[in-house]
């Protein structure tokens, strides 16, 4: 439910930027929608791009509901993604064969589940490292469509991850492997302009 | 394009992941404690005269020396059964649940686990009920072909982790007390609990002092508990109850128990390193 209110707030958005031709500069660049990655099974996301597209910065919300988990789990991310390379495909196609991100995952509410982000009075100082934060890093590869219509600036992107702390794990222990931590996220992105 | 991540999601082969909190688990991981005492009643005392068991704790995410310890004790014939004092994760994730469980299924002696602080943080408890079951369980192991068993106690006391008011610790401990309170027609009693009542963030004095009658009270031989990553053996309240502190497993130690057979119940503990 909060999840299709966020997407109608965010399509209003679109559609308004779309009218403008003077953008603010804190109205974002593009609008995301991803599927997985540890973010939610399905999240929203608003964001800015910096460098000429090699930087994207986003704010996501995800949700997970009672289907995937006993208790729904709803997500705040904020997320940055590095794309060193752009090449084109052809003339409507660009390809960004490799790209680098790094995550702040944050489990909204539910402290009584014993997530939080700073340490419960109950505890003695520095007893635990937060519980409701979670670094994610990621590797994908993305296509953006540049052609006419109205798929114009329209891309996808997929992308393989895991949290810091799986990453710390299997570095540190032969017993973990990479298939153990790795999962995949899918998501589409669509620029403003 | 979401339709088919769907379906392939489903499958069992986590290529996607929608959040290290999730808490359904899929698979083999389910009940593993309850399945693990069925196990175990099946298994004989070859000796008329004693059975070991080994104790471990705190593994945490130490997979590899946890591992080591399995195999080392799947190689060990007087070794009748395993049991894990707690932590066996760091921060309660389902991902860190699956590891240890892939490990101790992979023991060829019935491994029967307490839960620790760590294992309650992120919604955790969820997670140890669905793939161990219950935080407090007890089971009775017979043995010599007595005619009474031998019961094992296992508690949850991480008090901090659940915010128990005196109200709830009052609650644990009726529980306790029902489960042992039967414990004179046992030829012993061990209880097993990952914080050991000694620890004064887990327990205030009044608390400290009636688990510990109660333990002494009630026919408990020995307590074993984790939490400390600190080795301590000896009767700590001179009252009779023998108190175990094991060292984590990333100190690649743990310890064999061995059960006496004779008119008191007594023990022998070693410690083996690895």
């Amino acid at each position: 439910m909060m999840a299709l209110v966020v997407l109608l707030v965010l399509s209003s958005l679109t559609a308004h930027a779309g009218k403008n031709c003077k953008r603010s500069l804190l109205v974002p660049d593009h609008v995301k929608t991803q599927f997985a990655g540890n973010m939610g099974v399905l999240s929203l996301g608003l964001g800015y791009s910096f460098f000429n597209g090699k930087l994207e910065s986003d704010m996501f919300y995800g949700y997970v509901g009672t289907g995937q988990s006993d208790h729904s789990i709803q997500h705040l991310t904020q997320k940055n993604t590095f794309y060193p390379y752009s090449l084109p495909v052809n003339d409507v196609l660009v390809w960004k064969p490799v790209s680098f991100g790094l995550s702040f995952l944050y489990k909204v509410g539910d402290t009584n589940r014993e997530t939080w982000l700073f340490l419960p009075e109950r505890y003695p100082n520095s007893y635990y490292f937060a519980t409701a934060f979670h670094a994610l890093v990621t590797v994908g590869t993305s296509m953006t469509y540049k052609g006419p219509g109205i798929l114009r600036n329209t891309g996808m992107y997929l992308e393989a991850g895991t949290t810091a702390l799986y990453i710390r794990n299997w570095l540190s222990e032969d017993f973990v492997k990479l298939s153990d931590i790795v999962s995949l996220g899918i998501g589409i992105k669509k620029m403003f302009n | 394009m979401i339709l088919c991540a769907i379906l392939l999601s489903g499958s069992g082969c986590n290529v996607f992941e929608f959040s290290p909190y999730e808490t359904d688990i899929e698979g083999s991981y389910k009940k593993l404690n309850e399945t693990n005492i069925a196990r175990l009643l099946t298994v004989e005392t070859a000796s008329s005269d004693s059975f070991t068991f080994a104790f471990l704790t705190d593994s945490h995410a130490d997979y590899d020396d946890f591992l080591d310890a399995v195999t080392l004790i799947n190689g060990r014939n007087d070794i009748l059964f395993v049991l894990h004092g707690g932590d066996i994760t760091d921060f309660g994730l389902q991902e860190e649940y699956k590891l240890a469980a892939e490990i101790i299924t992979r023991s060829q002696k019935p491994f029967i686990t307490a839960i620790g602080n760590h294992d309650c943080l992120s919604n955790g408890r969820q997670t140890f009920r669905t793939m161990f079951g219950d935080s407090f369980f007890s089971f009775e192991f017979p043995a010599f072909g007595k005619e009474n068993s031998y019961k094992f106690v296992f508690l949850n006391d991480n008090t901090l982790e659940h915010d128990m008011n005196d109200n709830d610790n009052l609650k644990i401990a009726a529980w306790v007390e029902e489960a042992i309170s039967s414990s004179h027609s046992h030829e012993a009693v061990f209880v097993v609990a990952h914080v050991p009542p000694d620890n004064t963030h887990y327990f205030n004095n009044e608390t400290e002092e009636y688990y510990r009658t109660m333990l002494s009270e009630n026919n408990v031989l020995m307590s074993l508990n984790g939490h400390e990553h600190k080795y301590y053996f000896g009767e700590y309240y001179d009252d009779g109850v023998l108190y175990l502190s094991g060292e984590d497993i990333g100190d690649r130690q743990f310890v064999t128990i061995t059960v006496h057979n004779g008119e008191h119940a007594s023990v022998t503990v070693n410690r083996v390193y690895y």
